[in-house]
């Protein structure tokens, strides 16, 4: 059966939600607060598996000149988009709960915000242009020529700000180099979930994206 | 069709110098440049007045103004083209390297313009003092270079779009920070007289990302040029 | 032990709307492409 997968979605997400809040908190030094960590990452996590998405339906389009290939590109940014908005938001939470302030400037945040900015920029390419094939075009020259750009970024910023916020050593130290069994496996659920999620939600906006179109795409 | 590469170089200078000639009888680009870069520096430092800013603001000011002065006046080779209707005919006449080797070279020479005014302007308006002028000029032009070569690839895309000046900013921004970053960090450097050597990874960070983008904007220029 | 419960319980509830909104898109998405 085909939805057999989304059954079992509906399943194993509302199983990570009990568990999230059932288990005792990840960090216990942290609090309450530290629950966010199951649903933050796997956020960021698509965000930037959307961007991925985005750019290869890009380099494809170029390639070989199918709308189609467009679509899927956009369909990927404008989810990217949501999840980012969801990561930045998520991460300024815990960032008032643990540091104190919303923004610290810490390599990580800098590093959504900035993956926010793309995304924002590459709609507002978009809906600058109207004609189907040079929105195409220029969008996806855009969104490969920002991946660079983005790269140098994730690895400069670090160095940059090293002296001003080791903060989110506090993450990565405890989070990621030890993780209890327990957490692991909850986590590792979440960041499947979410992967699906965005998997079936881009294939449902391709979908209407390709429609729009055959209909004469506004 | 053949490609020799006196060819490429031979039709970009052309490009360029075409360009050259045309933007010394109006200065239309200059002049936006210029008068952004002056009067934000002017400002800046009457507001400071006697007080003074330290080298990290400093350097942050200067890259401020060089960088929004580049937003403003940047664009203009490409659009226009686009206005004046000469890009069909340009398209005919030479390959979409050579046109944008010719359109970098161009706003290179326009954004080392603009700094060979605003560089001693700076210089006399701010006290740095015990700058290392070695290490900033270095940065200066590594980061400048940087600068026109990622502006140049969004430029293009830029001018077969509408609203263009917001656009040319919002485009530019994400891509241009890690090079904002790096240059602000390294003439800050400079400015508190360090050693050259202290802003080598600076300038190692300026170079390979000047090569990136000109890299991928050659190889993506085509895309955004011809349709 | 009850703040955790009414946490649970909101976030199920959204998680639950969420799902079934997609139910619902994915549903409109088949019948279009039947036509």
């Amino acid at each position: 059966m085909p939805n057999f997968w989304k059954f079992l979605l509906l399943l194993l997400m509302s199983a990570v939600i009990i568990a999230v809040w059932v288990m005792e908190p990840p960090q216990n030094q942290l609090g309450e607060v530290s629950r966010l960590f199951y649903f933050h990452i796997p956020a960021a996590w698509v965000t930037v598996l959307a961007y991925f998405v985005a750019m290869r339906q890009s380099v494809l389009y170029l390639r070989r000149k199918e709308l189609l290939y467009d679509v899927k590109a956009s369909s990927a940014a404008e989810l990217g988009t949501l999840f980012c908005i969801l990561a930045t938001i998520t991460g300024s939470i815990f960032a008032k709960m643990t540091w104190g302030s919303f923004w610290n400037w810490d390599p990580r945040q800098t590093s959504i915000l900035i993956l926010l900015l793309i995304y924002g920029a590459y709609l507002a390419l978009r809906s600058a242009v109207r004609e189907p094939e040079r929105k195409a075009a220029l969008s996806s020259v855009y969104c490969i020529f920002a991946f660079p750009a983005a790269v140098f970024l994730v690895f400069v910023t670090p160095r940059v700000y090293q002296s001003l916020h080791p903060a989110d050593s506090i993450i990565d130290a405890s989070g990621r180099i030890q993780m209890p069994a327990p957490i692991l496996v909850t986590f590792l659920a979440s960041l499947v979930c979410f992967t699906l999620i965005f998997v079936w939600m881009h294939r449902l906006q391709t979908a209407i994206g390709r429609d729009l179109h055959r209909e004469g795409k506004l | 069709m053949e490609r020799k590469p006196s060819s490429l170089v031979y039709k970009g200078w052309c490009i360029f110098s075409k360009d050259l000639k045309s933007e010394l009888r109006n200065r239309y680009a200059i002049n936006a440049l210029l008068m952004f870069a002056v009067t934000t520096l002017v400002a800046v430092n009457f507001a400071v007045g006697q007080f003074g800013l330290g080298e990290k603001l400093l350097a942050a000011l200067f890259w401020i103004v060089v960088f929004f002065s580049a937003l403003s006046g940047l664009a203009q080779t490409f659009i226009k083209e686009e206005e004046t209707k000469t890009a069909s005919t340009l398209k005919l006449v030479a390959s979409p390297n050579s046109i944008y080797l010719g359109k970098l070279t161009f706003n290179i020479a326009l954004l080392l313009t603009l700094e060979v005014v605003i560089v001693p302007l700076f210089f006399l308006l701010s006290n740095v003092g015990g700058a290392n002028l070695l290490l900033f000029f270095a940065v200066l032009i590594l980061a400048s270079l940087g600068l026109a070569a990622a502006t140049t690839l969004i430029a293009a895309i830029v001018s077969k779009a509408a609203v263009k000046g917001a656009l040319f900013a919002a485009l530019s921004f994400p891509i241009l920070l890690p090079l904002l970053v790096t240059a602000i960090r390294g003439t800050e450097l400079s400015f508190r007289g360090e050693v050259f050597m202290s802003g080598f990874s600076e300038l190692k960070i300026l170079f390979s990302y000047l090569v990136v983008m000109i890299a991928v904007s050659l190889m993506l220029f085509d895309f955004v040029w011809s349709e | 032990m009850s703040t955790n419960l009414v946490a649970v319980i909101a976030v199920l509830i959204i998680w639950l709307g969420i799902f079934l909104y997609l139910v619902r898109l994915d549903g409109k998405v088949k019948k279009l492409n039947r036509k």
